[in-house]
């Protein structure tokens, strides 16, 4: 048996596994499937009552990118054969097809090419006699004058969009409830458009919203990866999703920023966390399909050839979606679902790009296996229902169009619609008007039908007051929320702006409706309203937006609030500045307002309206943090006097002096005077209170604390976190003194923390000694932990590396020592050649990554195919030693330092896994590669690039930490290597890589090992047995340790990809039973549950046997299913498991009660 | 015999509005402007120069009436662009766009470089015409080392379209005060330059939007060029100028891919290291412009 032994450190990470890089991870593709399609047919699984058939397909259609019905019900289609590169001379021939079932059989029977000699189309959009086209650069309005059926006129409407990757160009077009046409762009676009409004812009992807007959072109939101679909609800609502992200269904906030936005401090996230990438969305409704799929989503996860739905339902101002079995899986790697449109019988028609490859990143452009050729369209229906006939709308009058507008299917509303709009408003306003006054109150569905009416007036973009009154004031909040919008587009313009509101002049009526709407009792108009108030530059609005504070704020209107304060912050900061306005007296506002537009002017009215008594206790703390984050040193003084009174509540203090001190380290500002009234927090009782003054003085380099700070380093009776903080602040005051105090306490007979501390501290103030105590201390010192700080803070130190190499030399250092400080420059995704040198020669250690020789691999592939044990994979991906999932997640729990691995076995070939595995820095995911940033205080630090706001770079480090560094601080940056582990095979046999291997190419594909729709628990916590614990849970009670965490360690441990957790991961405690002499075994482990709606939360287990159960620290018995009322906010459901007798793992899934409305999601990550 | 041709076939550009006295008058000291016998032209600006790269309307003009000079044109319109460059800087900030629109045009040895900006500045009204002349000049100095001559279009007029589209119009004061600006400028510089601005057009609708020229908008600009600039069309019939028309259009499009082809994040980006093989691809259309050009050539002899 071979051993894959190439030494090296620890198997730490699996930091590169790009489990994304899925074209990269195809090139070994080497099972092209026969394109036929009734054999991929034949593969689909879909829910009982359900079944597919082929609607078109090649020769016919060819490479569908979009797809969109026009209101005869004709299914156009843009496709590309040139996609993904021009080559130089090649013409561009790609195409817009239009594709007609003209017999209502469920198959298309006739195929048009409506245009041709296009450019990678990604978009269209049938409207305005012909149809929209996304046209790479540009948007084309494409027509057919003569009736052929084939566009003989082209005008460009828009043009300026980017192209810097043509899976990125303009793409997703699709019609608005308000009669505008959406458009959006991915993160790589850059886009510059001129309009009769300015030059619009959007650097990296979003959401364009576009009035063709006015040329009116605004960003709607921003953010994401792919935004590949984007749908609305039947009340307006939007949804995003991600085909390169991984927060599943995106609820979008008019003018909200999503994950990798580009120049926004703070962004929205998904409602899916931990979900694969998502291409296309619907929202599907009407007669054809059963109750319980009304108003569902669909989506695709095209890598792992799924068709899948999502149930939407309302949380706060927000929504939860909730994943069900899905619509279609398959395991055929041609199987590639990108579009989804309800057509009009009410069937659900899914675009097939139907390709082996996807992506063109890292697959060659050229490749011989990309398909250019096939593509198809299939249609599903539910069995036993009969499809709709198509409605009739082109050609009707439009008393009958407007009867449409009732349809209980949104694809008939929608395209009825789209008739009256072509037919003007010369025709249609004064029926419409008069259909409006008709509507039966007493019909159930009367206020959305009114709300139609609305629209269908915003379509025609004529505005109607009064019946936008009329909605304002509907029963149904939804209505109201639609109507909130509509009063923006109407009566509002953007700050800045040059141009006249639709309505101008008339903001008082606006904001009339608005402070009504301000006040709402449902969360989404208030929501609305806030964004809403946006678009009016005055101080009225202003104030009528802070209003949102005195109501609960979750986080999505925090977040509307916060980007509303900054967008008005022109308008309300002078006069706050001024004196002339306060929020209407009210501080929470005042603070919500200046912290939101991080308005610094405004500090001093903060100060002085504290100094007035205004401020009271429960503000105390989000004022000092104003004031920390923004206040110069003048009112840091102000806080800083405040906090070292006499009459200070200690616990406050402590608090507020840490921000303080925070606020020298991340801006360099500090309480302005003579501060050594901090003796009175030095010398105080209370611990935190201490600790505290002792950050303050290194922070503040406060000379006149050093005889002070001495004594407590040197005294062995104070506490350890005292003597720590005192050994930073002693180094920070720097100087001959504390150069020596560190030396002696770095070389003598302490706990090994106080000797890496002192290490640590000596780096900056003298390198070269600190070294040398470093080895000393690294060759007797048995704390992995410590010596991995002490490794860490050299390589964070410019020129660190090298000089503790130069003290490494001729030095022995055990060879485990070695391996964990190889094991951090890894994680540092730095190439430190004389470090890495100088420890493998003191340690004795040689390590190479192997590489195998083709013949090699594929033998190896062909084992893992034929003989590998998924299983026994999953239990060796488990193994603490491997540390898979310390950086990399499946299905959201995890760390987030590499890609979530939930679909990787569905995109990545067996041999890149295994070349991954091999040699991480082969194929590092785009995304995950490490960056290395030196600051101009001579810091050098390292992790994966998050996002870059206008002031900070953010990134996250291998401890899973996010953290920022302020641009104007990075000296120097640079591309680092993977911080995956080289030599990850060391400790396997080959017969356990084999099986290794064989569980991640499962992943995601349809079997055990797919993804897991149910929302079970992931992310645990096992209680660490320690002595502190034995005793607690001895001398106290269970009950009071799973309550309070003080002096006690959780340690994560995560489910299997089925959703339970093994009982032999839960680490355990025996306690002896004197009186029985006998023993028990028993385990605590525990999950927490984020409640975002309060109300009765289902929670079912999958066994009760052998649990004790505990809800927040309270008892509880356990029960197969359980229902626990749940107020807003985080919930600690805690387990004491029985480990002799229980053998079942432990599966907890939450589930709905019927009637409540709660809303509840395990919380994942690391 | 050679002077004398040159002499003939020498372009005079000036201030166009050929028609009031005034002009005529500051026509005899207006600088002169000349498409030389292997001129190298790139001409920036935004969409205006962008779209005329598609529409090949006006640079099918200047390239008939100097039938028997070997001219080339680079056209590097970007839309929404201006004197800062702000449409160039991809994953830059604009002020990196900015150098290497610089060097680009430098690679393109360029002997004379026609710059139109000042439509998409206008937005920013009289408070912004100061930045935007000291931008300009800026820009002009940078191009400098080149060698190359200069010469500016003003920005035209906005015209009111059909409702409900809104009343683009309502912009000429602006665009007006950055077409002085932009006179004044190239007054400076002894430069000169094409005043799109008070241009005599057709009354006709020339532009879909109220600010972009359609097919038929940039003909009319192109005629109205031609004729107050009396230039000649090298006797060519009208489906003759068409046919060359298109094959400038062709040329510009094979150009376009060159100089700014898709998919660049995977090609010479950040990403490069996937498909930077590929990049060879982009020089390939070097021959293939030069190919249509040599037609081109061929069919504008006389």
């Amino acid at each position: 048996m071979i051993l894959y032994r190439f030494s090296l450190a620890t198997l730490f990470v699996l930091g590169s596994l790009a489990s994304a890089q899925v074209a990269l991870a195809q090139r070994e593709l080497k099972d092209i499937p026969i394109p036929d399609a009734e054999e991929e047919r034949k593969t689909f699984v879909l829910p009982e009552g359900f079944e597919v058939n082929l609607f078109a397909a090649d020769p016919g259609i060819h490479k569908p990118v979009q797809m969109n019905f026009d209101p005869q019900g004709r299914l156009w289609i843009a496709a590309s054969e040139v996609y993904p590169q021009i080559a130089p001379g090649q013409k561009a021939t790609d195409k817009i097809l239009i594709l007609e079932d003209t017999n209502g059989d469920g198959v298309s029977d006739k195929t048009t090419v409506f245009a041709d000699g296009l450019l990678i189309p990604t978009g269209v959009e049938p409207g305005d006699g012909g149809a929209y086209v996304a046209n790479s650069t540009e948007v084309l309005h494409l027509k057919d004058t003569d009736g052929d059926g084939k566009a003989d006129q082209s005008r460009i409407v828009l043009s300026g969009f980017g192209t810097e990757d043509t899976h990125h160009i303009l793409h997703t077009f699709r019609w608005g409830m308000d009669g505008q046409l959406y458009m959006n762009q991915s993160i790589y676009i850059h886009s510059h458009v001129e309009t009769p409004f300015g030059v619009r812009r959007l650097n990296a992807g979003g959401i364009w919203q576009f009035r063709p007959e006015t040329m009116r072109l605004e960003v709607f939101a921003r953010g994401w990866v792919n935004t590949w679909g984007h749908t609305f609800d039947r009340w307006g609502q939007s949804f995003a999703t991600d085909g390169a992200g991984g927060e599943g269904i995106n609820y979008v906030v008019p003018g909200a920023s999503y994950p990798a936005v580009f120049g926004v401090p703070r962004i929205l996230h998904g409602l899916n966390p931990g979900s694969p990438k998502y291409c296309g969305l619907e929202m599907v409704d009407g007669r054809h399909l059963p109750d319980d799929w009304q108003g569902n989503l669909i989506t695709h996860d095209f890598r792992g050839h799924r068709v899948c739905r999502f149930v939407l339902s309302e949380d706060g101002s927000g929504f939860a979606a909730r994943q069900q079995q899905d619509l279609i899986s398959s395991n055929h790697v041609a199987f590639r679902p990108i579009d989804v449109k309800q057509g009009p019988d009410g069937a659900i028609y899914i675009a097939d790009w139907y390709n082996p490859i996807i992506q063109h990143g890292e697959v060659d452009f050229r490749d011989p296996r990309r398909d250019h050729t096939h593509g198809r369209i299939w249609r599903v229906t539910a069995k036993g229902r009969k499809p709709l006939a198509k409605p009739k709308l082109v050609g009707a009058d439009v008393a009958s169009l407007l009867s449409s507008l009732k349809s209980p299917e949104t694809f008939e509303r929608q395209h009825a619609k789209r008739v009256l709009k072509e037919l003007g408003a010369d025709k249609v306003l004064q029926p419409l008007t008069a259909w409006v006054a008709q509507l039966d109150a007493n019909d159930p569905q009367f206020e959305h039908h009114r709300l139609e009416g609305l629209w269908m007036f915003q379509s025609l973009d004529v505005p109607n007051v009064s019946l936008l009154d009329a909605v304002l004031k509907s029963k149904t909040a939804q209505a109201r929320a639609a109507g909130v919008r509509v009063v923006a587009q109407w009566f509002g313009v953007a700050v800045g702006a040059t141009d006249e509101p639709k309505l101008p002049g008339q903001s008082a009526k606006a904001l009339a409706w608005l402070e009504t709407a301000i006040a709402d009792e449902h969360p989404r108009v208030r929501l609305e309203a806030v964004r809403a108030l946006a678009e009016f530059p005055q101080l009225d609005a202003a104030k009528l937006a802070l209003r949102a504070v005195d109501q609960p704020l979750d986080q999505f209107s925090e977040y509307a609030l916060w980007q509303t304060s900054r967008e008005l912050a022109s308008v309300w900061l002078p006069e706050v500045v001024a004196g002339r306005f306060d929020f209407e007296g009210k501080i929470p506002r005042l603070l919500f307002a200046i912290r939101s537009a991080e308005a610094t002017p405004a500090v001093s009215v903060l100060v002085a309206k504290w100094k007035n008594g205004e401020v009271l206790a429960e503000n105390g703390i989000a004022a000092v943090e104003t004031i920390a984050q923004l206040g110069d040193p003048d009112h840091l003084r102000f806080v800083f006097d405040k906090v070292t009174s006499n009459d200070a509540v200690p616990s406050t203090a402590a608090l507020m002096l840490r921000t303080l001190a925070e606020a020298k380290r991340k801006r360099n500002v500090q309480p302005a005077g003579d501060l050594g009234s901090l003796i009175n927090a030095l010398k105080s009782p209370d611990p935190r209170l201490q600790l505290a003054a002792v950050d303050c003085i290194g922070a503040w380099k406060v000379e006149s604390f050093r005889a002070p700070l001495a004594e407590l380093v040197n005294d062995a009776q104070a506490s350890g976190p005292a003597r720590l903080a005192a050994i930073q602040g002693v180094a920070q005051l720097g100087g001959g003194a504390s150069k020596q105090l560190l030396a002696q306490l770095a070389g003598a007979n302490e706990a090994e923390s106080i000797r890496a501390a002192a290490v640590t501290s000596l780096i900056p103030l003298d390198t070269g000694n600190a070294a040398k105590l470093a080895v000393t201390w690294l060759a007797s010192s048995k704390e992995i932990g410590q010596q991995g700080a002490v490794i860490n803070a050299f390589l964070q130190h410019k020129g660190g590396p090298d000089v503790l190499a130069s003290a490494l030399v001729d030095q022995k250092l055990p060879e485990d020592a070695a391996k964990v400080a190889l094991r951090i420059i890894t994680g540092s995704g730095r190439q430190e050649p004389k470090l890495t040198d100088a420890l493998s020669k003191s340690g004795g250690i040689t390590n190479m990554p192997k590489k195998l020789a083709k013949e090699e691999m594929e033998a190896l592939v062909n084992t893992i195919k034929d003989q590998g044990d998924a299983a026994h994979g999953e239990r060796i991906f488990r193994r603490a030693e491997l540390n898979c999932l310390k950086c990399h997640a499946i299905g959201g729990a995890g760390g987030k330092v590499g890609p979530d691995l939930v679909s990787i076995g569905a995109s990545a070939q067996v041999d890149y896994l295994v070349d991954s595995i091999l040699d991480p820095n082969k194929n590092v995911k785009e995304g995950y590669q490490s960056v290395v940033v030196t600051t101009d205080q001579g810091k050098v630090l390292t992790g994966i690039k998050l996002r870059q706001t206008d002031t900070d770079l953010l990134l996250r480090d291998v401890e899973d930490r996010e953290f920022g560094v302020p641009l104007k601080s990075i000296d120097e940056l640079s591309n680092g290597s993977s911080l995956m582990p080289v030599g990850l095979v060391d400790k396997l046999t080959k017969s356990e890589l084999i099986d290794l291997v064989r569980f991640m190419s499962e992943l995601g594909k349809p079997g055990p090992y797919a993804a897991v729709t149910a929302r079970v628990a992931r992310r645990w916590e096992t209680l660490q047995p320690t002595e502190e614990s034995y005793r607690r849970l001895t001398r106290n009670s269970e009950t009071q340790t799973v309550a309070d965490d003080t002096g006690v360690n959780w340690l994560p441990v995560y489910s299997s990809v089925q959703g339970s957790l093994p009982v032999q991961d839960i680490l355990d405690f025996t306690f002896q039973r004197k009186l029985e002499g006998t023993t028990r075994k028993i385990g605590y482990v525990r999950t927490t549950v984020n409640v975002t709606t309060a109300g009765p939360v289902g929670v079912t287990l999958n066994k009760p046997d052998g649990l004790f159960v505990w809800i927040d620290g309270k008892q509880i018995d356990p029960a197969t299913k359980l229902t626990l009322p749940l107020e807003v906010g985080s919930h600690k459901l805690s387990f004491a498991v029985d480990l002799h007798s229980r053998t079942e793992p432990l599966r907890v899934e939450l589930t709905d009660v019927s009637g409540s409305v709660a809303q509840a999601q395990f919380v994942g990550g690391k | 015999m050679f002077d004398r041709l040159l002499h003939r076939a020498c372009l005079c550009w000036m201030s166009l509005l050929v028609l009031s006295a005034s002009t005529l008058i500051a026509a005899d000291s207006a600088p002169v402007f000349e498409l030389k016998d292997g001129d190298r032209v790139v001409t920036l600006g935004g969409t205006f120069i962008e779209r005329e790269g598609q529409f090949g309307f006006i640079e099918s003009v200047f390239t008939l009436a100097v039938p028997d000079r070997k001219v080339t044109f680079r056209n590097l319109g970007w839309s929404g662009d201006t004197v800062w460059a702000e449409s160039r800087g991809i994953f830059d900030p604009a002020q990196v766009g900015y150098g290497r629109m610089l060097e680009l045009v430098k690679e393109l040895k360029p002997t004379l470089i026609v710059m139109a900006y000042g439509q998409n500045e206008s937005f920013a009204g009289e408070a912004g015409l100061e930045r935007f002349v000291q931008q300009y000049e800026k820009l002009c100095n940078d191009v400098k080392p080149t060698g190359a001559r200069l010469a500016f279009i003003t920005p035209h007029k906005f015209e009111k379209p059909r409702a409900p589209l809104p009343d683009a119009s309502r912009h000429n004061a602006n665009l007006g005060k950055y077409a002085d600006a932009v006179k004044q400028l190239a007054a400076r510089r002894s430069a000169p330059v094409l005043d799109l601005y008070a241009l005599e057009l057709p009354s006709q609708s020339l532009t879909e939007n109220g600010m972009h020229f359609g097919p038929n908008g940039y003909a009319a600009v192109a005629a109205a060029i031609r004729s107050q600039l009396k230039l000649t069309n090298g006797g060519k019939t009208s489906q003759q100028e068409e046919a060359i028309r298109q094959k400038i259009v062709e040329k510009n499009m094979l150009f376009f891919h060159r100089w700014r082809p898709q998919n660049i994040t995977y090609l010479t980006g950040f990403r490069k290291h996937e498909q930077g093989n590929n990049a060879v691809e982009i020089a390939q259309f070097d021959p293939l412009v030069t190919q249509v050009e040599v037609a081109i050539n061929a069919m504008k002899k006389p």
